[in-house]
């Protein structure tokens, strides 16, 4: 491949600039992450959490904060009800599933964690069991709070949290293990060093811009007591962490409960006594639930479902691009079920065959935004513009047509498989074998029982497969696990040199600006690479009950903002 | 000759029209006598003909995606409406009759073929045959019809090919034992035994004169197998383990989509909703009139 992009001089100006720049980069970088989305809903009523970014230019940065304190005059009590997807195990450190870590993030603290107040793509950092971090070019210091209790019971039985609780739990995570997917966040961490109760010292092996966004998420990187696992051989049958919510009780199919943290960290909170996480998958059910008052809180899976929520009820509702969705993944192996899908040709002539528009249309109704770049739209600086997008993606059958016949292709005939219970996969793969019919492409619909399709992923025995991506917080996410040759949700077996090159490049900017300029020309040249065709991502409608004080926006799988809900 | 040939002419036709006449009376007759039964057959045919024309009565290709026809309510353009992928719901409905067809004729043909076989083999044969056969039966039986369809589909794959597999095998158990009752009660009948007296093999006996004399509850249990295969293929492509989309299954469109606008585009339930009920109202009036036409006991 020969062009600007790939000629174009591979620095790593972040290295240079070392520790003069490198804390601020890192300060900035979190910043970024919060950033300026234009799809934002303004505040929602702020508790009293404050969100923290300080900046320093003498080569380190000091970033710290209050705790959040809890409003006495607040009307305490009562039970929150939600509905999602069951939980595919408890062991959020060894499981991607999404409802495991939004759980999850009830019971067990990190070191830091989002603003849940800033706005859905707005991802500014606050303490969490960290009360001050240092960040310097090549280590970030953590001052933990003092005081702070596991909760209560065997074999943990409420003794403090420490330091050394930090550096087991990230040595959990960062094993070689296939199961623990989200070891790729500490893999710029050299070592952890715990000098006393009260400090971490991770020593980086590399500039990291986005480290503290991957600590602060809630995917992964709850802090675990180290006798619990060693007592239960996992997470899968009891959770003690130092959250402001204790399991309950987990009801395969049915619910997960949580109670009250009397101990917890941050004082005040929680103020609801309960939270009931219904598992009820039916959109309709749902839907009949909220409009009833039967759930305090549903992200709205449709514009239809808005409008009725809109029209009957007096509930409170944000909308706002949502940074995840639904695409399409490639299996690139040479050896793979379909060898013609490691054709770059081929690849193109997929995406140049698409009428994005019409996909968003028909889909979502036009409710969301056309997406073809790895960074979805709505992610604040870090994408480029729909107008961009759209023109760099613009539907062309005939470079289509010459495309297939470069590749030696009259027809062809991939299989697209997703899981069955993917409404918006239902929808979409129709009206993508309509577009792809247009150059010959045959596409064989193959919708799979979930875990027969998740199966398919982990073996790589796909072809063309559906995937969906969460809101991730910094531009590295959307990179370097799914990219990168030695990522750990590589499904599709990419392995480009020059794409790991330019991943591990964008790792070391740190400079803020100079880091966007470089993801945005990323994006206008990913039709260079293609491992990954993105189509259209929707809007996401969120609605809490009238009688909810204090909604917040969940985001990087975290719902901690339930400790500051209170119900009317 | 003259008069010859007019004699011939007269009488030729005469006879021919008394015949067409006495065809055509049995039928009236027969509608007037079950006029529940002539609804059904009329409904049956409708669906044959629908299916049969279905490329030149839908208005639309049935898998196209209309520009700006997203949810349309049902009008001139689309006496039915669109669907949420602005897809013509009447041309939907038109080509899922082939597949209710198809899947009535193919699954409970085959049902009602296997249940034959597997009840005139059991009741003829008898002994410890029989035993073995009907303790298989048996243990079949113990599991809902739909149930066990279900763990088919679930093992050999969602498509309608397996879909209709799996109708026919769950239908062959109670099919069967209706039949080999049959086949025992008419086994012990007099023209069977001169049969044997005069050294007729038993495959013989079976085939030409067991078989037609158990037709009537054959022919009831095909028509009930008919209405049950439809039903079961759009209860299995609801749950999608049936026919997968895009196809135009009505099954496969009272599913997923029609359901989450259901507030917003009732029609996408409506219509193919009415589509299945009109059948099965159809096939089970129809098939409660060749019961009582073909029952001696009800033939009164």
């Amino acid at each position: 491949m020969s062009n600007y992009w790939t000629k174009r001089r591979v620095t790593r100006r972040g290295m240079i600039r070392g520790a003069a720049l490198g804390g601020v980069g890192l300060a900035g970088a979190a910043l970024i992450g919060c950033g300026g989305s234009d799809d934002e809903d303004g505040d929602t009523g702020s508790p009293a959490a404050t969100a923290t970014v300080a900046g320093g230019g003498s080569g380190v940065v000091t970033e710290g904060t209050a705790a959040p304190t809890a409003d006495a005059n607040v009307n305490r009590g009562g039970e929150v009800v939600l509905t999602g997807s069951d939980l595919q195990r408890l062991d959020f450190q060894a499981t991607i599933s999404t409802p495991t870590q939004n759980a999850s993030s009830l019971v067990f603290s990190r070191l830091v964690r989002y603003d849940p107040y800033t706005g859905a793509n707005d991802y500014g950092i606050i303490p969490d069991l960290a009360e001050s971090w240092e960040v310097e070019a090549d280590k970030v210091t953590f001052k933990l709070k003092q005081g702070v209790k596991w909760q209560n019971a065997e074999p943990v039985n409420g003794r403090e949290f420490v330091a050394s609780d930090v550096a087991y739990s990230y040595e959990r995570v960062a094993t070689d293990s296939a199961e623990y997917v989200h070891g790729y966040k500490l893999a710029p961490v050299a070592s952890i060093e715990t000098p006393d109760d009260y400090t971490v010292v991770m020593n980086l092996a590399r500039p990291a811009a986005g480290l503290l966004s991957d600590l602060a998420s809630g995917q992964g990187m709850g802090l675990v007591p180290r006798e619990l696992v060693e007592a239960d051989g996992n997470l899968d049958t009891r959770w003690i962490g130092t959250g402001p919510f204790m399991l309950d009780g987990w009801e395969q199919g049915t619910r997960i409960r949580f109670v009250r943290n009397p101990d917890y960290h941050e004082g005040g909170y929680p103020y609801v006594d309960s939270i009931d996480w219904r598992f009820i998958g039916d959109a309709s059910t749902n839907l009949a639930n909220f409009v009833a008052g039967q759930l305090h809180y549903y992200a709205l899976p449709s514009l239809e479902a808005k409008n009725q929520v809109e029209s009957s009820t007096d509930a409170q509702i944000s909308t706002f691009a949502n940074l995840g969705g639904t695409h399409k993944m490639f299996n690139v192996r040479e050896d793979g079920p379909n060898p013609a899908l490691a054709d770059l040709r081929v690849r193109q002539a997929m995406d140049y065959a698409l009428n994005r528009q019409d996909i968003l249309d028909f889909v979502l109704g036009g409710d969301g935004n056309i997406a073809g770049p790895v960074m979805p739209p709505g992610f604040g600086d870090w994408a480029l513009s729909t107008e961009e997008i759209a023109q760099i993606h613009a539907e062309n059958l005939d470079e289509a047509m010459k495309l297939m016949a470069a590749a030696g292709h009259d027809s062809l005939t991939i299989v697209n498989d997703y899981a069955n219970n993917s409404s918006f996969s239902e929808d979409e793969t129709p009206i993508m074998q309509q577009q792809f019919a247009r150059i010959g492409i045959n596409l064989e619909l193959l919708p799979q029982e979930r875990t027969v399709y998740l199966q398919s992923q982990v073996e790589g025995s796909f072809e063309f497969q559906n995937i969906g991506m969460g809101g991730y917080p910094d531009p590295d996410n959307f990179l370097y696990p799914i990219f990168h040759s030695t990522g750990t949700k590589n499904y599709g077996g990419v392995n480009d040199p020059e794409l790991d090159a330019l991943i591990e490049e964008q790792q070391g900017i740190l400079d803020p600006q100079e880091r966007i300029e470089f993801i945005h020309e990323f994006d206008r040249n990913w039709k260079n690479y293609l491992y990954r065709i993105y189509t259209a991502f929707p809007n996401t409608h969120q609605a809490w009950n009238s009688s909810v004080v204090n909604p917040f926006q969940p985001k990087g799988w975290d719902y901690r903002g339930l400790q500051a809900v209170s119900l009317k | 000759m003259a008069s010859t040939l007019q004699a011939d002419d007269l009488t030729a036709p005469s006879l021919s029209l008394h015949r067409r006449r006495s065809g055509g009376r049995r039928l009236l007759a027969l509608a007037r006598r079950k006029p529940l039964g002539a609804i059904g057959a009329g409904l049956m045919l409708a669906l044959i003909l629908v299916a049969a024309f279905a490329p030149l009565l839908a208005p639309h290709d049935p898998y196209e995606s209309i520009s700006g026809a997203r949810l349309l309510s049902p009008s001139l353009d689309h006496p039915m409406g669109t669907d949420n992928l602005g897809r013509d719901l009447l041309s939907r409905i038109i080509y899922g009759a082939r597949i209710s067809l198809l899947i009535g004729v193919l699954a409970g043909g085959l049902g009602t073929l296997g249940g034959l076989v597997v009840g005139l083999v059991s009741g003829y044969a008898g002994g410890w045959a029989d035993n073995v056969i009907q303790r298989v039966v048996d243990s079949l039986m113990a599991f809902p019809g739909l149930i066990l369809a279900l763990t088919l589909v679930a093992t050999l794959g969602p498509s309608l090919r397996n879909v209709m597999i799996a109708i026919a095998i769950g239908a062959i158990p109670n099919t069967s034992r209706v039949i080999r009752g049959a086949v025992l009660s008419v086994k012990e009948e007099d023209f069977v035994s001169a049969a044997h007296a005069l050294g007729a093999p038993g495959w013989r006996i079976a085939v030409f004169h067991i078989i037609p004399n158990i037709m009537a509850p054959v022919l009831i249990l095909a028509s009930v197998g008919f209405g049950v295969s439809i039903i079961a293929e759009a209860s299995l492509s609801f749950l999608g383990l049936g026919a997968q989309p895009p196809t135009p299954s009505w099954g496969v469109m009272l599913s997923g989509p029609s359901r989450r606008f259901m507030t917003d585009a009732p029609w996408m339930a409506i219509f193919p909703g009415l589509a299945i009920s009109m059948v099965i109202f159809g096939i089970n009036i129809f098939g409660d009139a060749l019961r009582d036409i073909l029952d001696p006991r009800l033939r009164g």
